[in-house]
Order: structure tokens, then C-alpha cells, then sequence
């Protein structure tokens, strides 16, 4: 337990450009993810006027305060200002409080029968670093929890994925005729959504062929079974692509795209901090070396 | 500090997907696509010219009324429509009211539509077959209801 608390939230380890580069710009990447959602929500729910099925704080409190009024747009306001404010720490509370009203205008917006989780990675992100920032004084050891804590979600939510899937159906969930449902239900929401409808090849080839659509869904949940590896710091990086492999699949096959989920990857997925310290950084301070000589 | 904040936030996530249904935002036990091979409904929608000669027979995908109607360019969710068709058991006025102002705010229709209910689910022949039930037509005059749906 104590080697997978130090792979997740190396607070001893020293601290080195590349790093500060890759922690910023997850904070800020976060930031943006919080916004847009406030912000989608909210402009959505002005056409709201009935809930059908309640989510989350729905489920306690009546949502509909939200409809039929500007609330939702002042929500996202507050939400803006208040993560703005978390990432230049002007105090230790804005990002919880941002995590609170978005949870409100989560329930706002998806109470009419869609629950999506397109934005729950984002989501668990601003929760880290509301903690971070409640817990640590200093930046780099919030940033370093707030990343620690999101590798452990990341794992921990597509390895759930497996099990919801394995305890529904067994290993017979790989079942090629699956994905034939599939595909041919996702084509109706493009029809719906687009007013067309066009199967792409990799569709074709699942359609026609079950030993293929088969294979298709059982590289899948391989990948999100074995998701839980990315606790530890030697398999984050084959890890992340695999999951990445798994959401392009999923793209392609079910026009579906996780968007913030996928670029959370890029950014938490890829060693960008060693690049970075071995070419930038590396012949930023050989130049410093070379003027001070 | 970290570790002690995990495991609360973790024991904070396994009270609330167990007693919501598996979901409580940001935590979820990701149950989609965990229902392999159960039939699934979706909504598409048609713009048409009259309603005067209007068939509330169901249809297949190629020969629904009029012509296809794109949902997103028209600010209105397909996953949201979908499931606000699918999930509503009884289609009060304020429920059909609340589907009109999906499409059309608090503005009256500028235009003629139906929204049909999408029933697709794999046959013995392992074919997938596909089904669209008219549920309600809209237009500028009036809000129009399948008949054969419950309405109290």
C-alpha cells in the first residue's frame, strides 16, 4: 500500500521544469473543462421546463428552481470567476465552491433522462484539485495530489466499467451481435442529430463480419479491465494509449467521442515532462552553462 | 494526508453510487454499455407539409413521413430527446408542452414536425430489426398525440 500512496503522490521527489510545464497545464486544462461545462450546461437548461428523471442532488432537491429563469447563466458565471480564482489561489476555497455549483448545474441540465459520462474524468480532476487546495499549502503539493488523485480515478473508473460490464453479461459480453446493436442504435442518433445517416468502413467491416465485430469488443474491455495499472508509474504510459486506442474504437464504431476525457489522457497519458527536461529544458540550461562560462 | 483524502473520497463514492442508482456526477460505476443485446429505443424527427393526410402507423427508416429534421443544429440533444420519449409513461399536457418547448422555446412552431419513437432489437436470425412509432406531430396550430399513448 505504501509503494502504490508513493507512485501516486511522490511528494519527495524533486521537482524539475518539465514537470511544473505538465502540472500547469493540467490545472488549466481543468480549468477550461469546468467553464465549458458551466457554460454548455447552463445555455441548455434555458429550454428546460420538466424533469423526467432526476440525477444526482435532483434526487434530494427540487431542480426546477433552475427553469424558467437566468439562474443557470449566473451559475456559470459564479462558476468561471471562482475557478479562475482557484488557479491563481486567491484563496483556498473557490475550487470547492466551484465543485458545489456544478454539481448543481449538473442536476440542472441532465434531468431529462440522459446520463452522460462524458464529463465525469473532468470532473473528478476539479475535485482533486479542490481538495489539493484545501489540504496543501503549497502549489506543487496540491498540483502533485490533485494529479496523484486523478491517475487513481482514471484506473479506478475504467476497471469499473469492466466489472459493470463483465457482472451484466460474463465474457459473452464480447459477443460480436452486440456491437451489430450497437452500431445500427448510434446510426439513429446520427440520423437524429444530423438528419443522415453513413456507416464508415470500420462499421462495414463489424456489420459484416461477427469474428471481427467480436475481436473489436474484446480488445475493449481487455483494455478497461486492466485500466487499474495505471497506479503505477512503468505501465501509465501503455496504459494511457491503450485507452486511448479504446476511445478512438469507440469513435469509430459508435460515433460517440469523449472529448475532454481524451485530451485529460494526452495531457496525464504521455511523458511529456521527460521530453521536455531532456530537449527544452535541457538546452535551455546547457545555454545558461555556455554564457555563465 | 493524500492517501487518508482518497480513501474517504473513495468511501464518499461507494455510498453514492450505491444508493443513487449507480450514478451521483462526477462518480459512477459506468454502466454503459453494460446491457449487451437488449433491444434499445432512440428518437428521430421529420419536418413535414401538412398534417391533413398523416399516418400514425409504425414505419421503418426509409419511408418516414416527410423529411429528416437535424436535431443538434436546432439545439436540441438526440440523447435528450431519446430518452425524454422513451422514459415519459404518461404524456400529460405539460409533458407535451415541455416537448414543444424543446424544439421551439416559448416561440409558437414555425414549422410542421414529428417525433417518432425508434424500437430496434436482434432477432433469432441474429438481424437487427428497426421500428419507428409516430408519438406526436407538432405544428404552429396545434400539438397532436399518438393515440395509443397514455395520457393520465
Amino acid at each position: 500500500m505504501k509503494n502504490l500512496v508513493d507512485e501516486l503522490f511522490p511528494f519527495g521527489e524533486p521537482d524539475t521544469p518539465g514537470r511544473r510545464v505538465v502540472r500547469t497545464v493540467f490545472e488549466a486544462f481543468i480549468v477550461y473543462a469546468t467553464i465549458q461545462l458551466a457554460w454548455s450546461w447552463g445555455l441548455y437548461v434555458l429550454n428546460i421546463r420538466e424533469i423526467v428523471l432526476p440525477l444526482g442532488l435532483a434526487r434530494y432537491v427540487d431542480i426546477s428552481f433552475m427553469f424558467g429563469n437566468s439562474l443557470p447563466l449566473a451559475n456559470a458565471g459564479m462558476i468561471t470567476v471562482l475557478v479562475i480564482a482557484g488557479f491563481f489561489r486567491l484563496g483556498r476555497w473557490p475550487y470547492a465552491a466551484a465543485f458545489g455549483l456544478l454539481l448543481v448545474q449538473y442536476a440542472a441540465r441532465f434531468s431529462l433522462g440522459e446520463i452522460p459520462h462524458s464529463s465525469n474524468l473532468a470532473g473528478m480532476g476539479l475535485l482533486g484539485f479542490a481538495l489539493g487546495a484545501l489540504m496543501y499549502r503549497r502549489r506543487l503539493d496540491a498540483s502533485r495530489f490533485a494529479i496523484g488523485f486523478s491517475y487513481f480515478y482514471i484506473g479506478l473508473g475504467y476497471t469499473l466499467a469492466a466489472v459493470s460490464k463483465l457482472v451484466s453479461r460474463g465474457p459473452a459480453w464480447a459477443d460480436g451481435r452486440h456491437l451489430w446493436m450497437w452500431i445500427q442504435e448510434k446510426s439513429v442518433d446520427q440520423l437524429s442529430k444530423t438528419g443522415t445517416m453513413q456507416l464508415n468502413s470500420l462499421q462495414e467491416v463489424a456489420l459484416a463480419d461477427h469474428t471481427a465485430a467480436t475481436m473489436f469488443l474484446s480488445i475493449g474491455l481487455l483494455t478497461e479491465t486492466f485500466a487499474f495499472l495505471v497506479w503505477w508509474r512503468r505501465f501509465r504510459v501503455p496504459v494511457c494509449i491503450a485507452i486511448l486506442g479504446l476511445h478512438m474504437g469507440i469513435y469509430l464504431t459508435m460515433n460517440i467521442m469523449f472529448s475532454l476525457s481524451v485530451y485529460e489522457l494526452l495531457i496525464l497519458g504521455l511523458p511529456w515532462a521527460v521530453w521536455l527536461d531532456r530537449t527544452v529544458f535541457r538546452r535551455a540550461a546547457g545555454a545558461r552553462v555556455l554564457e555563465s562560462s | 494526508m493524500g492517501r487518508n483524502a482518497v480513501v474517504g473520497v473513495l468511501f464518499a463514492y461507494a455510498v453514492l453510487v450505491a444508493t443513487n442508482l449507480g450514478e451521483f456526477w462526477p462518480f459512477s460505476i459506468y454502466p454503459m454499455f453494460s446491457q449487451a443485446g437488449n433491444p434499445w429505443s432512440r428518437a428521430v424527427v421529420s419536418e413535414v407539409d401538412g398534417v391533413e393526410a398523416f399516418s400514425w402507423e409504425a414505419t421503418t427508416l426509409d419511408r418516414l413521413a416527410g423529411r429528416p429534421f437535424a436535431t443538434k443544429p436546432n439545439g436540441v440533444d438526440p440523447i435528450d430527446l431519446a430518452n425524454f420519449v422513451s422514459k415519459t409513461e404518461i404524456w400529460s399536457p405539460g409533458r407535451l408542452a415541455a416537448l414543444r418547448t424543446m424544439f421551439f422555446g416559448d416561440d409558437r412552431p414555425d414549422r410542421s414536425i414529428v417525433v417518432y419513437r425508434v424500437l430496434g432489437q436482434l432477432e433469432n436470425d441474429n438481424r437487427v430489426v428497426v421500428e419507428a412509432i409516430p408519438y406526436a406531430l407538432i405544428s404552429p396550430d396545434s400539438t397532436q398525440l399518438n393515440t395509443s399513448l397514455r395520457t393520465r
